[in-house]
């Protein structure tokens, strides 16, 4: 028998009321602490995605999008752009290092991105088992994708046009793996990899069989065909400055001299996040509400309980307990709920976490790391306890005004 | 032993009443008896030092009572005073068990998981231990309060109208379970009530009488 022992039971003869305003604090745990985890782990990967790539040339269009489909493979491309025109570029002495990326195509849903070995040397991203490619349709395999597929070195990929799993295959043209990627918690995860020259092969193929227009043009004007390989594409150019002179300079000229665009990725993703912010932090406020209406309703409760245990309390205090001791009674009451309602808080937004994680995976590939408890979960845990504390000692006061002669001879 | 000497007390509404000098030994069995309205509960009040008097002295052991501080005066009736009051109160959200046991952990005694046993033996409540107090009759109730009073091995143990909502084999039951109990463990036995059925019982009488 003790002190924790008699609020307990106290709160869970009344387990409905008590179950309420339990389930109020943990739902409003449960949104506050996913959209912090959210919202941080996203910054995260964005920023880490972005990181060493100063500047993006693509074709032109929306600079966010040209951002999120050559970075973070997550929207369509703006289009194509001329590798020969994208390579001129690079001779600025600003430049330090460029990266071309090649996208649309896919298998099974992920991306295949050709590019060259700088690309996974920019990643830092180290294989786990096998080769890097060393010619055309050989590939490398992220991490998630080798998992998720269950792939190893050696398969055939029949790979798709376009960026989605239903697109039309080409058929005759299989890529082989000849290594698999380690894990590496960036986008390079959830890709395959492959030369540049890959990506051109599978469409020269493809454009001859599929284009009539172009083939009959092809063989009126053989000419044409020399010119082709002059006029290879690419989807962007991931660009890293030698010194932030190069960025005062080149994206400007990019922008009004060629007909490609230049976008910043740091730039873009500040206004994406700017724009997201609003929103996040109207249901920041909106979970804090619903914590508050919680104690609020814990407030209520422990005060009509002290109403009905008026006899109890007096009772207590006759058979030798302190008032400290019964205030200390009605306070843990408070806290306990504060502190299931915490943890059960935690675990809605974990839950929430594990479901956006999978919805996320299959629509992005981007996964939330679930068992991550930052300082932000501290400050909440600190704000329950808090708030409960406040809405429990309120009425707890009441303890100090009972007269125990009274209210025991009250009939 | 107990003594009162001058006693009185003052509502807050200005009534004052006055109680007559007793002087009762230990061990010694004591009835008090009065029609409703005389003072009968604040004199029991009085004496388990849940109310302070306006005047007069109150000794127990021969400490003078009122010069206690509040803290020690609540150690002081949690250890020597057990009361079974007029209507049996409980902690709602606790078993018989947990209510009888509460007494001994309030007054910050050592449980003695026989003598609860042997107890509840005793008076017929060993198979109520475990359920809510809630779902015990009004008889029941009355014995777990004496359980309750009886636990710490009081010096005292007062009683307000214990026999009240009884029938006369049960008030039987209870008066001798009351002197049975005090004997046995040497305490003093007051019990204040307006039940005439009692009067033959107890030899040491006092009257209160309206002012």
């Amino acid at each position: 028998m003790n002190i924790l022992k008699i609020s307990y039971k106290n709160l869970s003869t009344k387990g409905l009321t008590n179950g309420l305003s339990t389930l109020l604090m943990a739902l409003g745990v449960g949104i506050i602490s996913l959209i912090l985890t959210v919202s941080k782990q996203l910054d995260e990967q964005f920023t880490n995605n972005i990181k060493g790539i100063d500047m993006v040339v693509g074709a032109k269009g929306s600079p966010l999008q040209l951002i999120l489909s050559s970075i973070y493979q997550i929207d369509a491309p703006t289009g194509n752009i001329n590798y020969a025109e994208a390579k001129s570029i690079t001779k600025n002495p600003f430049i330090k290092q460029a990266i071309p990326v090649s996208v649309g195509d896919s298998y099974a849903g992920y991306r295949i991105v050709g590019s060259d070995s700088t690309y996974i040397l920019h990643y830092k991203a180290l294989l786990e088992s096998g080769l890097l490619f060393k010619k055309p349709l050989e590939c490398v395999v992220g991490n998630s994708v080798a998992k998720k597929l269950k792939l190893k070195i050696g398969d055939q990929l029949q790979t798709s046009h376009g960026l989605d799993s239903e697109g039309e295959k080409h058929e005759k043209s299989t890529y082989l793996i000849t290594g698999i990627l380690s894990y590496n918690n960036s986008v390079i995860d959830q890709l395959i990899i492959t030369p540049l020259e890959s990506v051109w092969n599978v469409h020269e193929h493809d454009g001859n069989q599929s284009n009539v227009l172009d083939l009959l043009e092809e063989e009126d004007h053989p000419e044409k065909k020399a010119e082709a390989t002059n006029q290879k594409e690419i989807t962007a150019l991931l660009v890293k400055f030698r010194n932030p002179m190069g960025l005062m300079t080149i994206p400007r000229n990019i922008n009004t001299n060629t007909n490609m665009q230049a976008a910043l990725p740091a730039i873009e993703i500040n206004r994406l996040f700017a724009l997201l912010g609003v929103g996040v932090d109207t249901l920041k406020w909106m979970a804090f509400l619903i914590i508050l209406v919680s104690g609020i309703s814990v407030f209520v409760s422990l005060f009509n309980s002290l109403k009905e245990r008026k006899y109890e309390m007096a009772l207590m205090l006759s058979l030798g307990a302190s008032r400290i001791q019964l205030f200390i009674l009605l306070l843990l009451e408070g806290l306990f709920i504060g502190i299931i309602g915490y943890f059960l808080g935690i675990l809605i937004s974990r839950l929430g976490l594990f479901w956006m994680s999978k919805a996320s995976e299959q629509n992005f590939h981007h996964q939330f790391d679930l068992l991550n408890l930052s300082l932000d979960d501290l400050f909440i845990f600190l704000a329950c306890v808090f708030i409960s504390f406040i809405a429990a000692a309120l009425p707890s006061i009441g303890i100090y005004k009972i007269n125990i002669s009274e209210t025991l001879s009250d009939q | 032993m107990i003594q009162i000497k001058n006693l009185s007390y003052q509502f807050a509404k200005g009534k004052t009443i006055a109680f007559p000098d007793f002087v009762l030994e230990k061990g010694g069995h004591m009835l008090i008896l009065g029609k409703s309205g005389v003072g009968k509960t604040t004199l029991l009040h009085l004496l388990a030092l849940i109310l302070k008097p306006n005047t007069g002295s109150l000794f127990i052991n021969s400490d003078e009572i009122n010069k206690l501080s509040e803290r020690t005066l609540a150690k002081f009736r949690a250890k020597n005073i057990g009361t079974v009051y007029q209507k049996p109160h409980f902690v709602a959200a606790l078993s018989v068990y947990e209510n009888i046991q509460l007494a001994s952990y309030l007054s910050d005694n050592q449980l003695n998981i026989k003598y609860l046993n042997d107890l509840a033996d005793s008076l017929g409540l060993t198979n109520l231990l475990n359920k809510k107090v809630s779902r015990l009759s009004l008889g029941e109730q009355q014995r777990v309060s004496i359980a309750r009073a009886l636990i710490n091995n009081p010096a005292i143990i007062l009683a307000d109208e214990p026999t009240s909502n009884l029938d006369d084999e049960n008030c039987r039951n209870v008066v001798e379970l009351l002197q049975k109990q005090s004997n046995k463990i040497g305490a003093c036995l007051i019990i204040v009530t307006h039940d005439q059925r009692l009067k033959s019982v107890f030899e040491n009488q006092i009257t209160l009488l309206s002012s």
